[in-house]
């Protein structure tokens, strides 16, 4: 379990529970990212830990990077590591729901991208 | 309390209760009874109908087409940042 | 402050989030804070063949500023509670 102090000094508890793995949903268009949350903070920057990068395209599916982080053009999930996620480009942070994930065939999922955020 | 109006808010507490007419960021026009609402401009409206506008392109002959469509919401909280005007009712007296 | 006391009372009840980016997504209130972020559980997305990305989200945070509107069931607000509210939070401010 993860302490994390809010800038009051308290742990929200709206974010209890969460701190499993996390797909915050990047508000440019078709990045996801995946990984354990290991921190986040009021304005909502995020430490993510073995980070992955999804991209969804209408015309091929996801596929898993390689563990050394060479990627074939086809290759459209990319392995980032520890990543710092800035709080003002997340728009959604959901639960994975991890055998469910695993059980989805990404080399089949097409999807439009996401439009951008518009504020 | 008064119902004078010094200030742009003023405007809109006296609209309490009134149906307003609220144009939103993203071509979004909003039509509702005010319930509430705070300084940021967040509402509650009630019995909301709200229309999009939709401007395409014809590839072709560069005519533009414009469609608008409606829906109906029977409760609604508004973010303040999408809006752009807030019109009360017209008044006859 | 007004709405994050009116959210916490509808904690529990079913709402509809539409997002800036056009993204719907339904579910059971769990909670809300002062940036009116707000926590869902049994997530669904509106359209969901459209967004197969957010398949495998059951429980979510949505960060406030990329809300557009919250759909609330009206059969949950007393609007005359709410107005009466919003007229003492108007008269505070000054």
């Amino acid at each position: 379990m993860l302490l994390v102090r809010t800038h009051r000094g308290c742990l929200l508890p709206l974010r209890e529970g969460l701190l499993k793995r996390f797909a915050p949903i990047s508000r440019h268009v078709l990045v996801f990212y995946q990984g354990n949350l290991k921190g986040y903070d009021h304005t909502i920057n995020l430490v993510l830990e073995g980070c992955k990068e999804r991209i969804y395209s209408q015309s091929r599916g996801v596929e898993q990077a390689r563990e050394t982080g060479t990627y074939s053009s086809m290759v459209v999930q990319v392995q980032l590591g520890l990543y710092i996620c800035r709080g003002d480009n997340i728009a959604v942070i959901g639960e994975v729901d991890e055998v469910e994930d695993a059980s989805k065939d990404l080399s089949r999922i097409r999807a439009e991208p996401l439009k951008p955020v518009t504020h | 309390m008064s119902s004078s109006v010094e200030e742009p808010l003023d405007l809109i507490r006296l609209s309490l209760d009134e149906r307003i007419h609220v144009k939103c960021r993203g071509e979004r026009e909003l039509r509702g009874k005010l319930h509430s609402y705070d300084q940021h401009l967040n509402m509650v409206l009630g019995d909301v109908e709200e229309t999009v506008t939709t401007v395409e392109v014809d590839e072709d002959t560069y005519e533009e087409i414009v469609r608008t469509s409606k829906r109906s919401i029977e409760m609604l909280f508004v973010r303040g940042d999408v809006v752009i005007l807030v019109s009360p009712p017209v008044r006859t007296t | 402050m007004l709405f994050y006391s009116f959210f916490k009372t509808l904690v529990g009840k079913e709402i509809a989030v539409e997002l800036k980016n056009d993204v719907a997504l339904t579910g059971t209130l769990h909670s809300v804070d002062q940036y009116l972020n707000v926590k869902l559980t049994d997530v669904q997305v509106v359209d969901a063949e459209r967004y197969p990305q957010l398949g495998a989200i059951k429980n979510c945070f949505i960060r406030g500023s990329v809300v557009r509107y919250i759909q609330i069931p009206s059969a949950d607000v007393d609007t005359e509670l709410l107005q009466d509210a919003c007229r003492k939070e108007s008269a505070q401010g000054k």
